[in-house]
């Protein structure tokens, strides 16, 4: 659905944010990006919907070039990106206004934008702060609007860029719930984050360093893999704890190690039986 | 002498229909050389508990003392250091040299006095002197919240108080600022810190405070936090503490990944022996 | 946290339903008269008409108090310097001071222009969502060839609807650099010239950091600036017509005054 072919990006003052990318991003997938702060997830991000035009190679959205200008309105209601901070994505006084603003933007009638203004309200479970504004809302529901403020452009691929970063770790879980929902219901996720622990369902995770790609594959491989520590990124607790187990004998499989619930079931089971 | 807070209420919009409290009846005493984390939702008045601390704001009523004075003296002020979240809000300065010693200006030390107050805090926050001439914003999140910290520091405060010191850093910058915590902790300053990074501080708070709604509702040893119901835990502790709701004989004080490791081992080798002894 | 400029209550009165355009219409139009009128007799009418359409829209007095408060220094100022500055039959003298009868009624007259247009424009504000507001800018700004400026009537409505949906973020802002300068031992108040820069500096750098996050999301969520539609329908009808009709014969009616 979305290919990227052999992309590089400079930064104004010259450093190179992507180095030769190549990854392609199939319909109704749930990808993990992984980096630390500078590495150019984000850049790679703005790629997606055209923000950014590659200064080599291009990206193809359903075969369209997001460098081709007369494309990009198109571009866009197909890939949208909900971004890290809620506070700077609200253009609205109040939510309904917010979600307003994509589908004027794609000069929809007026019926037709409250039609999507409350099915997107609906997706949230949010409808009853519909004149409130965006503001005076929790950073997680806030993110929330956010979300639903893409969700109205009915687009088919959802780009998350650090979407949880700024808020607690109980929205940041409610925030999750959504991407996984939406996921399920067919919609391409693109989740880009530092914290590890929050793509162990994706379908696969690409990790990305100083604007590479540096390692590809399953999540049950990538984040158990050493080379992560070098790069400065904290594999998930259980995940570390389990490959340290495993060293001494004690396998706790995959699928296990998504809670700790499971992860203290399964010791029991282990143990237990002996 | 430590920081009292005696019966603390707090309103916003004080007198008008959009009255809110965002703290109610608190009391509070942390005393020197402690590492507190303060948690809770957003909205559960915690930065508000912070900003009591050195007069920035005052409560509607109850008292707050710091080491028995009134927390708006300058006197108070010089103690504490506060370093809040996004550093980018709060640095100004052309260069980091600057940013520093900003604080131990404003308070009248002297520019020799001062100089070896930035390059004590620079230290503490392991940045080589190079780093003072650059101009503060060209650095990276991380190394910004450090400019910050360092500038808390400068004042060589009793007590360092942060809000959200990591939030949004990635795990480098995180290290970086909870390395530096733990010296200044080991160096006999209190730390109090507001985070809902379990994860990250776990390992380090000695003492947490709970906020629901603007009110304690827990106060204790991470240890008791531990035993407390609906409380929300690190992946390594909330697993620990299934392990022993199913029976198992562990040891409930575990916070690293290590400490984990270390504790299953010790289990499964006692299973082991009692097993081959029956 | 509170939202200084325009405070929009929500309502079902007759108010509530006319059409922006008509309201921005009829603010204009009381706002001529208010200047036009030159008997003491006509501002009272145009004061009793007030308290009639704010009975009409059942918005609370409060409304209209912050609406001028802010004002209230500027409106003694040229009250003052109308009583004192204008030549004529000196009531007293006092020092240099010499107020004159006519000082004295051109004061009140001025003073009392100004609070009838900010108490207008209150009504308006009040009574329409500010969304509506600029849209309905929008679309009368539309025929004007604003080309020529470099900018389109939609670019200007969505950067008035910006401002006002970032105002609140600016204050925080402020609100929190000086919280983290206090800490410090910044005094504020004390020495304006060292303390302006800063809280300017990491302001402006804020700020200009949230406008290319913004512009980013923006640009996302399908922003070209050029065409776009609105959620708001606006529709010119018979209430909007007959009310405007009504205010021109009013307006006439007091000009003959």
């Amino acid at each position: 659905m979305i290919r990227l072919e052999n992309v590089s990006y400079s930064y104004p003052d010259g450093t190179p944010a992507l180095r030769n990318i190549n990854m392609g991003i199939k319909k109704g997938e749930y990808i993990g990006i992984i980096g630390k702060n500078g590495s150019g997830k984000s850049t790679l991000a703005l790629h997606l919907n055209g923000l950014l035009r590659p200064q080599k190679g291009k990206v193809m959205v359903r075969g369209m070039n997001t460098g081709d200008f007369s494309k990009l309105q198109v571009i866009r209601k197909i890939v949208g990106i909900v971004f890290q901070n809620p506070e700077t994505q609200f253009v609205g006084r109040t939510v309904e206004e917010d979600l307003a603003f994509g589908p004027e933007n794609l000069c929809l009638p007026p019926l037709e934008i409250r039609r999507r203004i409350d099915r997107a309200l609906a997706e949230i479970e949010l409808e009853k702060y519909r004149y409130h504004s965006p503001k005076a809302l929790s950073g997680g529901q806030g993110q929330c609007v956010a979300l639903a403020g893409v969700l109205a452009m009915e687009p088919e691929c959802l780009v998350f860029d650090e979407v949880t970063s700024m808020l607690d770790p109980e929205s940041g879980k409610n925030v999750l719930e959504r991407v996984k929902r939406l996921h399920e219901k067919g919609k391409t996720v693109v989740h880009i984050t530092h914290n590890l622990e929050e793509l162990h369902a994706a379908d696969r995770i690409i990790v990305i360093d100083r604007g590479r790609i540096l390692l590809e594959g399953k999540p049950e491989n990538v984040l158990s893999d050493p080379s992560l520590l070098d790069l400065g990124l904290t594999p998930p607790s259980l995940i570390e704890l389990a490959e340290h187990l495993k060293k001494h004998g004690v396998v706790i499989p995959w699928d296990k190690t998504s809670s700790p619930s499971s992860f203290a079931e399964e010791i029991c089971r282990l143990f237990l039986k002996t | 002498m430590p920081i009292i807070l005696e019966n603390i209420s707090f309103f916003y919009s004080r007198n008008t229909p959009l009255e809110t409290a965002a703290l109610q009846n608190v009391n509070l005493r942390i005393e020197k050389g402690e590492f507190v984390g303060i948690l809770g939702e957003k909205g559960a008045g915690k930065s508000t508990l912070i900003k009591l601390f050195n007069g920035l704001l005052c409560p509607d009523s109850g008292k707050v003392t710091v080491d028995g004075l009134a927390p708006s003296s300058k006197e108070v002020k010089s103690r504490i250091g506060m370093v809040f979240q996004q550093a980018a809000d709060q640095l100004f300065c052309r260069t980091v040299y600057e940013e520093i010693a900003f604080g131990p200006l404003n308070f009248g030390y002297s520019r020799k006095e001062t100089e070896e107050r930035v390059f004590e805090a620079l230290e503490a926050v392991s940045f080589d002197r190079t780093m003072l001439s650059r101009d503060p914003f060209s650095l990276s999140g991380g190394e910004m919240q450090r400019v910050a910290l360092a500038g808390a520091l400068a004042l060589r405060p009793d007590y360092l108080v942060l809000d959200e010191p990591i939030t949004g850093l990635d795990p480098s910058g995180k290290k970086e600022i909870l390395d530096t915590l733990k010296k200044m902790k080991d160096q006999g300053t209190a730390v109090i810190t507001v985070t809902h990074n379990l994860k990250g501080f776990f390992p380090l708070l000695e003492r947490i405070v709970l906020l629901r709604e603007g009110r304690i509702s827990f106060e204790g040893s991470r240890e008791e936090y531990l035993e407390t119901e609906n409380v929300l835990l690190p992946p390594i502790a909330s697993m620990i503490r299934e392990l022993r709701s199913r029976g198992m004989p562990v040891n409930p004080a575990i916070f690293t990944v290590e400490e984990a490791l270390k504790e299953i081992l010790r289990v499964k080798s006692m299973i082991e022996k009692e097993n081959s002894e029956k | 946290m509170q939202e200084p400029v325009f405070s929009y209550i929500p309502g079902k009165s007759f108010l509530h339903t006319l059409d922006p355009r008509t309201k921005l219409t009829a603010v204009m139009l009381l706002g001529i008269l208010a200047f036009r009128t030159e008997s003491f007799f006509g501002i009272g009418i145009l004061f009793a008409f007030f308290v009639a359409l704010t009975s009409f829209s059942g918005l609370p007095a409060r409304v209209f108090l912050r609406a001028v408060r802010p004002m209230v220094l500027f409106i003694i100022f040229i009250f003052l310097a109308q009583l004192f500055f204008t030549e004529g039959k000196v009531l007293t003298s006092f020092w240099i001071l010499h107020p004159s009868l006519e000082g004295l009624q051109n004061g009140f007259r001025l003073s009392a222009r100004f609070i009838l247009l900010l108490l207008f424009a209150a009504l308006m504000t009040a009574s329409t969502d500010p969304s509506a507001i600029t849209c309905g800018i929008e679309r009368m700004l539309r025929p004007l060839p604003l080309r020529w400026l470099g900018v389109n009537s939609f670019e200007l409505a969505t950067m008035m609807n910006l401002s006002i949906a970032f105002l609140p973020l600016l204050f925080e802002r402020v609100e929190r650099t000086k919280a983290a300068q206090a800490s410090r031992g910044m005094y504020f108040g004390k020495n304006p010239f060292h303390s302006v820069p800063a809280l300017a500096i990491p302001l402006i750098r804020g700020v200009i950091r949230d406008a290319e996050e913004l512009a980013l999301a923006m640009e996302s969520r399908g922003y070209q600036g050029t065409r776009r539609t609105s959620m708001h329908e606006l529709l010119m009808q018979r209430r909007d017509w007959i009310s405007l009709l009504a205010l021109v014969l009013f307006a006439a009616l007091l000009l003959r005054f």
